[in-house]
């Protein structure tokens, strides 16, 4: 599988926080997740991806070429939708998309035209007098109309009522049917990723905690459940962020099969979601077994 | 073909897939040379990873039941009679195991299964 | 590029209406005084390049731009391109309206084409050419804060240091011939204004009036060439 995009030990030193090492690929036709808490450093990657910022060392390659090199052409074929819509607030949606769509040498009128129908757009409004949803709708339109093969989306989602963000995720599969397109929005609503997301990247406080496939994580990682005495024995080195109440305990492991071996029947193990794992992993002693 | 997947299973959805798909080729629901919906297509469909669909598929070609051809497509492997009658007999055996232990821990001879077996085969005739 | 300085136009063109609806209306009252008539364009120009400036760094514009498949130099250069034209668009405007003040209401003004001239229009477009490139930099650095603060504070130095300047000039060239001062031309005197473009003509046509515009026009190149420098430089490593 050829990359679409490549990460290698990038890193970003601010006064408070660092993206430390981080590395990961997506390939082409496929979608990835990059989740983590808040402040963990997803928009930091994306706003280096798109060279808003610079970074400190390490490389990012586009269409198997580095991002800076070739800057004008691979922003010409990134479609990026921000947390925070860039557009001219008094200007109306066609204004706004007047003034970018010049830009882009392939830019697909038509197409952009069946989107706003389609997520049910008026072009004739001022950009300030929408909704967030409207607002996020009309940075996907603008987005997907000119033959973008990567669209580069920051929570795109939070802010959406649940239906169209269902609406969403089926529209990004459509979007990668083709094997020639790939998707990367980071998120900190996990659900939207359990059913379609191919590939989740997890950053916590700058470091990439893991990055795999969707299907591998959620066999890997368990939420296991059992008496506390157990949190007594040398094998419970293995949990992560323990949670401890009146009548047990529960934590997360990254291997289950090892949990199994180690406590066969004196614990229940169940099958994680993306947000049982990013809440044990972000909870007290999630940090330092990582 | 007909796939529904089942989130609160135990199951991993790879395997769900396997499973509905193998047994409708054993039933017969899905006929040899039938072409598959491409994996893409599925998981479009369902909502869910290609990775997952792909993995699915890589394992019914595995174990005979479909061919990938490239540039074409899935289809149900012509499958001959004898497999296709050892898996189904495969199906009737792990059910009649289940039955078997059932019986045991309630202390139910050969016997009596037997004749039970005869009843019912009476009965569907 | 071009597309990118026809932006700014295109976005404000309403601001930019009521802006020279106002200054129109103000004009007159300027009049009587030929030659701070002259200045008011330093004014106009610059409060008409603060508007998109001003706009497009506070709500943070620069991000979608920089997203977009155009270089930052790109940018950078095209700001500079709208900022003169918009002031020279200024400019133009005020004389006009000047002349024609004077022409069909002749009782209202003072008579502007004194002070006007080649020359006198020269050194319009110097200073406006130096505020220009000491504004546009000052401002990609220091961000919003300083967009209208530090536009006020630039053109009031310059206009003060031009005012200044010329009246220093003026009375240490009193002896060249056609130079009009009020009084004896000391250097209070000079500082009246009276006729300071007319002045500044003559001495520029008493040292050689091609070797003056030359060295005039020489500066503004080179002026411009390290503004655009310095600011393509400051951008480029900008963090939006």
């Amino acid at each position: 599988m050829e990359n679409i995009l490549e990460i290698n030990s990038l890193r970003k030193e601010y006064d408070n926080f660092t993206l430390n090492d981080v590395s990961f690929k997506l390939p082409y036709g496929y979608i990835m997740g990059l989740i983590g808490p808040n402040g963990a450093g997803k928009t930091t990657i994306i706003k280096l991806i798109m060279n808003l910022i610079r970074k400190k060392s390490g490389d990012i390659k586009v269409f198997g070429t580095d991002n800076i090199e070739n800057e004008i052409d691979i922003k010409s074929r990134i479609g990026f939708v921000y947390d925070i819509p860039p557009f001219y607030d008094h200007l109306t949606l066609n204004q706004n998309k007047a003034i970018t769509a010049q830009f882009y040498r392939e830019w697909d009128q038509d197409l952009f035209l069946r989107y706003v129908n389609d997520f049910d757009l008026d072009i004739k409004a001022k950009f300030k007098t929408l909704s967030r949803g409207m607002k996020m709708k009309f940075q996907l339109a603008m987005a997907l109309s000119h033959n973008a093969e990567l669209i580069l989306l920051d929570e795109p989602t939070s802010g959406l009522d649940p239906v169209f963000r269902r609406e969403l995720l089926d529209l990004f599969s459509g979007i990668i049917q083709d094997e020639k397109k790939s998707i990367l929005f980071s998120t900190h609503i996990t659900s939207d990723l359990e059913r379609i997301a191919d590939f989740v990247t997890f950053i916590k406080e700058g470091q990439i905690v893991f990055t795999d496939e969707k299907d591998s994580v959620l066999e890997s990682w368990g939420v296991v459940k059992g008496g506390k005495e157990l949190l007594e024995k040398e094998e419970a080195s293995m949990f992560k962020g323990i949670k401890k109440h009146e009548y047990g305990f529960e934590a997360l492991v990254s291997d289950v099969s090892q949990a199994r071996k180690s406590f066969s029947t004196s614990v229940t193990i169940e099958k994680p979601t993306l947000e049982d794992i990013m809440f044990f992993m972000t909870s007290k002693n999630g940090g330092e077994d990582a | 073909m007909r796939i529904i997947i089942s989130n609160s299973s135990e199951d991993p959805i790879y395997e769900q897939i396997i499973k509905q798909i193998k047994n409708q080729i054993i039933n017969g629901e899905l006929t040899e040379q039938e072409s598959l919906p491409s994996i893409r297509k599925l998981a479009g469909e369902l909502g869910i990873s290609v990775i997952t669909t792909k993995r699915a598929y890589e394992e019914l070609e595995r174990e005979g039941f479909i061919d990938t051809v490239g540039g074409k497509g899935s289809f149900v492997a012509s499958q001959n009679k004898e497999f296709l009658r050892e898996k189904k007999m495969k199906v009737v055996e792990e059910k009649l195991t289940e039955a078997v232990s059932e019986a045991r821990m309630l202390d139910i001879g050969v016997k009596d299964l037997k004749e039970m077996l005869n009843i019912l085969y009476g009965e569907e005739e | 590029m071009l597309k990118l300085s026809i932006k700014d136009i295109r976005i404000y063109w309403f601001t930019y209406v009521v802006n020279f609806l106002f200054w129109t209306i103000m004009a007159p009252a300027a009049i009587q005084n030929p030659d701070i008539y002259m200045m008011l364009p330093i004014g106009f120009g610059l409060l008409i390049i603060i508007i998109p400036l001003g706009n497009d760094i506070r709500d943070g514009r620069d991000i979608l731009y920089a997203s977009l498949p155009i270089k930052r130099r790109s940018i950078i250069a095209a700001r500079y391109l709208s900022s003169f034209f918009l002031a020279a668009a200024a400019s133009i405007w005020l004389i006009i309206l000047g002349l024609a003040i004077e022409r069909f209401l002749p009782g209202l003004s003072g008579k502007i084409s004194d002070s006007l001239s080649f020359e006198s229009i020269l050194i319009l477009a110097f200073i406006i050419t130096l505020i220009i490139c000491i504004y546009l930099p000052f401002v990609l650095k220091f961000g919003f804060g300083a967009v209208i603060s530090g536009g006020i504070a630039i053109t009031a130095l310059a206009i003060a240091g031009f005012w200044l300047g010329s009246s220093c000039l003026i009375s240490l060239n009193k002896g060249v011939p056609g130079i009009e001062t009020g009084g004896n031309g000391s250097l209070l005197d000079s500082l009246s204004g009276i006729g300071i473009f007319r002045n500044l003509s003559k001495i520029m046509e008493y040292y050689g009036r091609g070797i003056s515009i030359f060295i005039i026009i020489l500066v503004m190149i080179i002026a411009i060439i390290i503004s655009i420098s310095i600011s393509i430089k400051i951008f480029r490593g900008k963090e939006l």
